[in-house]
C-alpha cells in the first residue's frame, strides 16, 4: 500500500467536505484531531515503502516517505494548536483545505515528473489560497492578503511552467530521470541554468525567498493564526525537499546555479533581518524572518551533495518546530483573534512563564543560540556552505545571524522585563500546557542530539 | 560583639596607630636603603627607596590624574543612558 | 589510571536534575554537583580524551595537561565556592544557569579544537547571560542585553577566525600559535578571545553588565569569563607582543576607572579589567615564568575577586545599595563581611602572607627579569591603583567612614554567604603563606621567591606608601555619585541611531514599492493604467467570488487593495528576479 497515506488524506478532506455540505455546529476539532493523529500513524506505516508509480511519475521512496512523515506531523501540529471556533468562518472547509494542501504537498514530494510536480503544486496551493480569506475579522486585511498570495502564487507557477518548457525543450522529456541524464549536455549553457533556476521559482516563492518575498508579510499579518501557522511551516518543507529535488538533477557542484542561489539568499537575509527589526506586529515579524530564513537554507544547497541536502532537511525541520512553537504562543496570547503586537508581551513571563519560556526557546532557536535545534542548523549550514568553498555567504550568514538576534532576542526581553498592562494570569490547560513543553523539548533535542536525526536524512538522500 | 569592640578601642587610639604607622613607613625606607644591591641590573633596583618615591609620585599622580577625568570629561549624571 | 570523566558533565547533567529535589535534599545536591566536579578533577590524568569526528572535522572534547588542569582546579572549586554562596536562592534557575556556565567554561578549557571550543564559549556566554537577568531590574535585562550582544559578536569573531584559520590551514586543532607566523586568521581568533577577555577597548560589557547581575550571579560572572578567556590566550597566543602592551595598559585603565566609581561593584568590575590585564601580560611577555604567573595569578585572583564580590554582593544584599555615597560605617552591623572583604583587599593587593603577592608579584618579576622596566613600572602603578581603589577606598567609605543612610537594622549576611566568605578567604590566606603547594600547580617549574628581602621590601613600600597618599588625600578621593563615560557610550548611542536609520530608511522601503510604482511608472508592465483596472476587477471579482464566500461590500475591498499594488509587488518581483538572473548568468 504505497499509496495509503494519500489515499488517507483524501478521505480526510472528502469527509470534511461532506461535513461543510451538512448543517455545521457540532465542534469539529475532535475528529480533526484524531484523524490528523491518524495521518501521522499512516505515514509511519508506509514509511518504509517504495515503488515507482503511474508511469514512473510518481516515486516513493525513504526521501519521499520522511518528508511525508514531517508533513503530516506539521499538519498534526498544527490542528491541535488550532481550537478557537471564532478564529475561521466555514470549518469544515478550513480542515477540508488543511488536507487537501497537505495531500498536495505529499504528492509533490514524490513527484519525479514536471507534470506531476505542477498539478501536486497546485492541488496544495488552490488549498492555501482558499483558506486565507476564511479569516473572521472586523477588517478587511485577509481579503487583500488572500488576493496578494494568489496573484503571487500564479505569477510565480508561469514562471515555473516556463522553465519547465525549456528543460522539455532541450532534454525531451518530462521525467526527472530522463532530465538528469541529459543534464550534462546542456549544463554549460546558461539556458540550462536559467531553466533549472526558474523551475525552482515556485518553490522559491513557497519558501519566500527574495525576490519572491513580498507576499510574505501582508500575508502574515492578514490571515488568521491558524492560517498563518499552516502556510508559514508545513508548505515550505514540501518546497525545500523540491529544491533540494532539483538541485540535485545537477549532478555536480554548479558555480553558476551556486551563483544564483548565493546571491538570492544574501538578498534574502538582510531584506529579511532588516526588515524584521523594526516590525512591531509578531506575525509581520515572523513573515521577514521567513524571508531571512529561506535565506539561510539556500546555504545547505551549494554544496550540491547529500550531506548538503541533508542539512537542508534537518533545518527545515527545525524551522518548522520553532515557528510552531512560536505561533503557538501567538494563538494562546490573542484570545480574541487579533494580531499580537510586540508590545502584547509585556509582562508575559509573569502571567505564564511556561508560555515565556516556550517563547523564549523558540525564539533563541530562531536566532541560532545554543543549545536550541536552530543553532545546530544554522551551523550545520555555515559549516557546509564554507566547506563547499563559498565563503563571502558565510560572512554574510552570520553578520546576518547576529543581525537577527536583535529582534528575536527583544521578544524575549520584552516577555521577561516589561512590565505588564494587564497582569491576570493566564491559565493553560493542561493539553495546551503539554505542547508548549513538547515544543520547547522537539527544538532543544534537535539541537543537542541531532546526529540521528541528520543520519536519517543522510540515509534518504 | 567583640569584633566591633575592638574596632572601636583602636578607633578611639587613633593618634597612636597614626605614629606608629610613620614609625613603620620610616623602618621601611631604612631597610630598603641597607639592602644588598649587588645583584641590581636596573635602575628600579639600584636606587634606595626607589619604590617609596615611586608609589609617593605614582600614587599622588594617579589619583589625582583619575579624579581629574571623572570630573571634567567622564562624569555624568547617573540616570545619563536613561 | 587512565581514565577521565569530564567535569563538565556533572554540571551540564546534574543540573537538569535539579529541579527534582525539594528543601533541604536540594540544597545538598546543590553542593554536591562541584564536590563531584572536584573529585573528577581530582582524579584526572594526563592526556587526550574524547576524540571524536563530525562533519569530516576532528574533535577533541578533553585535551588534560598541566595548563588545562590549573584553570579546571580552581573553575571547580570556585564552583563550590559560588554555589555555597548561592544556596540561599530559591529559583532553580539561578542555579542551573550558574551550573551551566561553570560547565561551559571547563568544557572550553579542556577542548582540544575550536570547534569545541566554539561550542562551550557559546554556551558560556548564554548561561551567563540569565544570572545577570536574575539582577532583575530594568538596568539588569538591560545590560544582559547588551552584554549577550557583545559576546555574540565576540563569537562571530571567533567564529570567522577559526574558519578562515582551518582554510589558511585545514585543521582545526587549537595549539600554540607562534608570533611569526600569524597573520588575519589567527588576529580574528585572538580578537574574539581579547573580547572575553576584556581587552580594551572590547571591554565595556564586563563594567556594564557585572555590576547589574544577581549578587550571587556576580560572583560566577567575576570568575569565569575573563579567565577562560585568559587561558585559551595562553594556550593559544603566549608571546604576542600585543597582548603585553595592551594587557600592561588595561592594568592601568582598569585602576583609573575603579578609583573614580561609585558603586562597589561597578569598582570591582572595573578593576577585573586591570587584574585581567596582568594576565594579558603575563601572556604576552610570554616567558615561561609570565606564563606562570599568568595561570597563578588566575588562579589566585579567582578566588580574591570572588571573595570580593561575595562581600560586595553581602553588603547590596543586606543594606540595599552598594553605592558607597549611601554606605559608610557599617562594620559595627557587618564585621565579619568587613573582615573577609579586607582579606580580599589585601590579597588583590599583593600584602604578604595573601595570595596576590605570591601570584601577581610572578609576572611582575617575569617583566623585570626580561628587561621590561617599563611594563614592570606600569604594572607596579596598576598595584598602587588596586590597593587605593578596591582596598582603601572601598573599605574605608563602604565600612568606616561618615555613615550615609540609615543601616541601623542592617546585620551579617546569612550563614551560607559567610561561610562561602570564609572558606575563600582561608583559601586567599593558605595559598600566599604556602606557595610551594600552589607553585607545583602550574604549568612550568617555578623557580621564584616571593618571600625574597628585596621582593618584600618593594611590596611592603608599595603598600605602606600608598596608604599614607590615601591618608593625605582621603577627602580629595570620596567617591562622586555619577556615572563615568566608556566605550559603550559608542555603541549604546550607535544602537539608538541604527535603530532609528532602520526605522527611517530601511521600513520605508517595505512601503516603498508602492511609492516606485507611481514614480517609476511600472505600470508599463502590465501595460495601460486601463488594462491594469480591467485586470484588477475581473481578477478581484473572480476570486472573491471562487472562494465561495459571501464578501460585504466588494469596493471597499478593491479600494483598500490600493490598485495596482500587488501588480507591483509582481512586476518587482519579476523584475529583481530576472535582474539577478541576468547579472549572474
Amino acid at each position: 500500500m504505497t499509496l495509503l497515506l494519500e489515499i488517507y488524506l483524501l478521505l480526510f478532506s472528502v469527509l470534511f467536505l461532506f461535513l461543510s455540505l451538512g448543517k455545521g455546529g457540532k465542534s469539529l476539532f475532535l475528529p480533526a484531531r484524531i484523524f490528523s493523529l491518524g495521518a501521522v500513524a499512516v505515514s509511519l506505516i508506509t514509511l518504509n515503502a517504495n515503488g515507482l508509480l503511474f508511469y514512473g511519475a510518481y516515486q516513493v521512496n525513504g526521501f519521499s516517505q520522511i518528508f511525508k512523515l514531517i508533513l503530516t506531523v506539521g499538519l498534526t501540529f498544527v490542528v491541535f494548536m488550532f481550537n478557537r471556533d471564532d478564529e475561521v468562518d466555514n470549518m469544515p472547509e478550513f480542515f477540508m483545505f488543511l488536507g487537501f494542501s497537505t495531500l498536495g504537498l505529499t504528492a509533490l514530494v514524490s513527484s519525479v515528473e514536471l507534470i506531476s510536480i505542477l498539478i501536486s503544486l497546485e492541488i496544495s496551493s488552490f488549498s492555501l489560497y482558499a483558506i486565507v480569506p476564511l479569516r473572521r475579522s472586523k477588517t478587511t486585511g485577509h481579503l487583500e492578503a488572500a488576493i496578494k498570495y494568489l496573484f503571487f502564487g500564479a505569477v510565480a507557477t508561469g514562471v515555473m511552467l516556463y522553465g519547465m518548457g525549456y528543460l522539455y525543450a532541450m532534454t525531451h522529456s518530462t521525467y526527472l530521470a530522463d532530465i538528469v541524464s541529459g543534464m550534462p549536455a546542456i549544463i554549460d549553457k546558461p539556458l540550462g541554468i536559467l531553466a533549472l533556476v526558474l523551475t525552482m521559482t515556485a518553490f522559491f516563492f513557497k519558501l519566500s525567498l527574495f525576490p519572491l518575498h513580498f507576499w510574505a508579510p501582508d500575508i502574515y499579518e492578514g490571515a488568521s493564526d491558524a492560517t498563518t501557522t499552516f502556510i508559514a511551516t508545513v508548505p515550505k518543507v514540501a518546497g525545500a525537499a523540491l529544491l533540494i529535488r532539483l538541485t540535485m538533477l545537477a549532478g555536480a557542484p554548479l558555480a553558476q546555479l551556486a551563483m544564483v542561489l548565493m546571491v538570492l539568499a544574501a538578498f534574502s537575509m538582510t531584506v529579511g533581518n532588516l526588515a524584521g527589526l523594526v516590525q512591531q506586529d509578531i506575525k509581520r515579524l515572523l513573515g521577514y524572518s521567513g524571508i531571512a530564513h529561506a535565506g539561510y537554507l539556500m546555504l545547505g544547497l551549494l554544496a550540491f551533495n547529500k550531506s548538503g541536502s541533508a542539512v537542508v532537511a534537518y533545518y527545515i525541520t527545525v524551522y518548522l518546530f520553532m515557528n510552531l512553537s512560536l505561533f503557538y504562543v501567538i494563538m494562546l496570547l490573542s484570545r480574541n483573534g487579533e494580531n499580537l503586537k510586540v508590545a502584547d508581551l509585556a509582562g508575559l513571563a509573569r502571567r505564564s512563564p511556561l508560555l515565556a519560556l516556550t517563547l523564549a526557546v523558540a525564539a533563541f532557536s530562531l536566532a541560532g543560540i545554543p543549545p536550541t535545534g536552530g543553532f545546530t542548523g544554522k551551523f550545520f549550514l555555515l559549516v557546509t556552505a564554507f566547506k563547499a568553498g563559498y565563503l563571502p555567504i558565510v560572512i554574510i550568514a552570520a553578520v546576518n545571524t547576529v543581525l537577527s538576534i536583535f529582534y528575536y532576542l527583544n521578544l524575549v526581553r520584552v516577555s521577561y522585563s516589561r512590565e505588564a498592562k494587564e497582569e491576570s494570569p493566564l491559565n493553560l490547560t493542561f493539553s495546551e500546557k503539554i505542547l508548549c513543553v513538547l515544543f520547547s523539548v522537539i527544538i532543544l533535542v534537535l539541537g543537542i542530539m541531532p546526529l540521528p536525526v541528520m543520519e536519517m536524512f543522510v540515509r534518504v538522500m | 560583639m567583640n569584633l566591633v569592640n575592638i574596632l572601636e578601642y583602636l578607633r578611639a587610639r587613633i593618634e597612636l596607630l597614626k605614629k606608629l604607622f610613620y614609625g613603620f613607613l620610616l623602618l621601611l625606607v631604612v631597610f630598603d636603603v641597607l639592602l644588598p644591591r649587588e645583584h641590581a641590573h636596573f635602575f628600579v633596583d639600584k636606587i634606595p627607596a626607589f619604590w617609596t618615591l615611586f608609589t609617593v609620585t605614582g600614587c599622588f599622580i594617579l589619583a589625582r590624574f583619575s579624579k581629574g577625568l571623572a570630573h571634567t570629561i567622564l562624569g555624568k549624571k547617573e540616570d545619563f543612558y536613561e | 589510571m587512565n581514565n577521565w570523566i569530564h567535569p563538565a558533565l556533572f554540571y551540564l547533567v546534574g543540573a537538569l536534575f535539579l529541579p527534582l529535589f525539594k528543601g533541604a535534599l536540594k540544597k545538598v545536591f546543590i553542593l554536591l554537583i562541584p564536590v563531584a566536579g572536584i573529585v573528577s578533577v581530582a582524579i584526572s590524568s594526563y592526556g587526550n580524551y574524547g576524540a571524536y569526528q563530525f562533519l569530516g572535522v576532528e574533535g577533541l572534547f578533553g585535551r588534560v595537561d598541566k595548563l588545562s588542569m590549573v584553570f579546571a582546579w580552581v573553575f571547580v572549586i570556585m564552583s563550590f565556592l559560588g554555589a555555597l554562596y548561592a544556596l540561599h536562592r530559591k529559583e532553580d534557575g539561578h542555579h542551573i544557569a550558574g551550573f551551566y556556565y561553570v560547565g561551559g567554561s571547563l568544557g572550553a578549557v579542556f577542548a582540544g579544537d575550536y570547534l569545541t571550543l566554539f561550542i562551550f564559549w557559546e554556551a558560556m556566554a548564554f548561561s551567563s547571560v540569565f544570572l545577570i537577568w536574575y539582577g532583575k531590574r530594568p538596568q539588569s535585562v538591560n545590560a544582559g542585553y547588551r552584554y549577550l550582544l557583545f559576546h555574540v559578536f565576540g563569537g562571530l569573531l571567533l567564529f570567522a577566525g577559526m574558519m578562515f584559520y582551518y582554510s589558511k590551514t585545514g585543521s582545526f586543532a587549537f595549539n600554540a600559535i607562534p608570533p611569526g607566523g600569524a597573520s588575519w586568521p589567527e588576529y580574528l581568533i585572538l580578537a574574539g578571545f581579547a573580547l572575553n577577555a576584556a581587552v580594551i577597548p572590547l571591554h565595556a560589557w564586563l563594567p556594564d553588565a557585572y555590576p547589574e547581575a544577581s549578587v550571587e550571579g556576580a560572583v560566577f560572572l567575576c570568575a569565569f569569563t575573563t579567565k577562560t578567556a585568559v587561558y585559551v590566550l595562553a594556550r593559544g597566543f603566549s608571546g604576542f607582543e600585543i597582548l603585553a602592551i595592551m594587557g600592561t595598559a588595561m592594568t592601568v585603565f582598569g585602576v583609573i576607572y575603579a578609583i573614580i566609581e561609585n558603586d562597589i561593584r561597578r569598582v570591582l568590575a572595573y578593576h577585573i579589567i586591570s587584574q585581567v590585564g596582568y594576565m594579558v601580560a603575563g601572556v604576552g611577555i610570554g616567558t615561561m615564568m609570565a606564563v606562570n604567573g599568568a595561570a597563578a595569578h588566575a588562579f589566585a585572583h579567582i578566588l580574591y575577586k570572588a571573595l570580593l564580590f561575595m562581600g560586595a554582593g553581602a553588603v547590596l544584599y543586606m543594606t540595599g545599595t552598594s553605592k558607597m555615597t549611601q554606605l559608610g560605617g557599617i562594620y559595627k552591623y557587618m564585621p565579619l563581611t568587613m573582615i573577609f572583604y579586607v582579606v580580599g583587599a589585601i590579597s588583590i593587593s599583593g600584602f604578604p602572607f595573601f595570595s596576590g603577592f605570591v601570584s601577581k608579584s610572578m609576572i611582575v618579576a617575569a617583566a623585570h627579569h626580561e628587561g621590561r622596566i617599563w611594563l614592570m613600572l606600569l604594572l607596579n602603578l596598576a598595584g598602587i591603583g588596586t590597593f587605593l581603589s578596591v582596598g582603601l577606598k572601598v573599605t574605608y567609605f563602604t565600612f568606616f567612614g561618615k555613615e550615609s543612610g540609615d543601616h541601623r537594622n542592617v546585620h551579617e549576611p546569612p550563614a551560607n554567604m559567610l561561610w562561602a566568605m570564609g572558606l575563600t578567604s582561608l583559601l586567599c590566606f593558605l595559598i600566599g603563606t604556602f606557595p610551594s603547594v600552589f607553585y607545583k600547580l602550574m604549568p612550568f617549574p617555578v623557580e621564584f621567591n616571593p618571600y625574597s628581602a628585596s621582593h618584600l621590601s618593594e611590596m611592603m613600600q608599595i603598600l605602606s606608601f600608598t596608604g599614607l597618599v590615601f591618608y593625605l588625600m582621603v577627602k580629595k578621593l570620596a567617591p562622586d555619585a555619577k556615572l563615568n563615560l566608556d566605550i559603550d557610550y559608542f555603541y549604546r548611542k550607535g544602537t539608538v541611531l541604527f535603530i532609528k536609520f532602520d526605522e527611517k530608511v530601511i521600513a520605508p522601503v517595505d512601503a516603498f514599492w508602492g511609492e516606485l510604482y507611481r514614480t517609476l511608472g511600472l505600470k508599463s508592465l502590465f501595460g495601460t493604467a486601463t488594462l491594469s483596472y480591467i485586470f484588477d476587477q475581473k481578477a478581484i471579482d473572480g476570486v472573491v467570488d471562487g472562494t465561495a464566500h459571501s464578501v460585504m461590500g466588494i469596493g471597499s475591498i478593491v479600494k483598500k487593495l490600493q490598485t495596482g499594488r500587488v501588480q507591483t509587488y509582481i512586476g518587482l518581483s519579476l523584475l529583481l528576479f530576472f535582474a539577478i538572473l541576468w547579472a549572474v548568468l
